[in-house]
């Protein structure tokens, strides 16, 4: 069965992610803009994954 | 036909169905992998138009407007693009779709950027899937 994956940024303004590709899941960068974020993530050299990450306070709800 | 069993993601304390997506320019074949939502609800797929710079793509379609749930009109721009969906591990490609148009919708005023969502019509109607809040798991049969 597979596990939850949560995710925990560091900071409540962070808006995307960038997820590394194994089991831990674990975060390699994050901000508000995901180019940055994954300009970010290149330079470590990982592979990675992006991920948004809802604002409870936002309307985009589709 | 083979079946991909999917975790649930939990942000803000909620179970999301996320998948694993790698977006792909079919002409200059510049990708990368993006998390997006099965939304079920969602009649077209939708994303967010900043992946046309990682991507290397332009806008080909018209402008076309989208109506949300709550009666908000969203502004979206057509890009060809192919997606790919990666298996749990995130690389292998369990199925591609052809080469599509999808809208990218632009930064709100407020520069914010839509979450991506994968709708019914470009998408979810290529698959059969299975959601279970109780294990806390989602299939996807293929």
């Amino acid at each position: 069965m597979p596990t939850i994956i949560e995710i925990k940024p560091k900071s409540p303004r962070t808006r995307w992610v960038a997820l590394s590709l194994d089991k831990k899941a674990e975060i390699i960068s994050e901000g508000v803009k995901p180019e940055v974020v994954i300009r970010k993530a290149n330079s470590t050299g990982k592979k990675y994954i992006v991920q948004f990450i809802p604002n409870p306070n936002s309307t985009y709800i589709l | 036909m083979s079946k991909v069993i999917y975790a649930f993601t939990k942000t803000d304390g909620c179970l999301r169905p996320i998948v694993p997506i790698l977006l792909e320019n079919p002409y200059t074949r510049n990708n990368f992998a993006l998390n997006c939502l099965l939304d079920t609800g969602a009649d077209s797929t939708l994303l967010p138009e900043f992946i046309s710079s990682p991507l290397n793509t332009v806008r080909v379609g018209p402008k076309s407007e989208f109506t949300g749930i709550a009666g908000i009109k969203i502004i979206a721009y057509e890009h060809l693009i192919k997606l790919h969906l990666l298996r749990p591990n995130g690389t292998d490609k369990a199925w591609s779709s052809k080469n599509i148009m999808v809208a990218c919708v632009p930064r709100d005023e407020h520069q914010r950027d839509i979450p991506p969502l994968l709708g019914s019509k470009d998408f979810l109607i290529n698959f059969n899937i299975e959601f279970n809040y109780k294990k806390s798991s989602f299939t996807i049969e293929i």
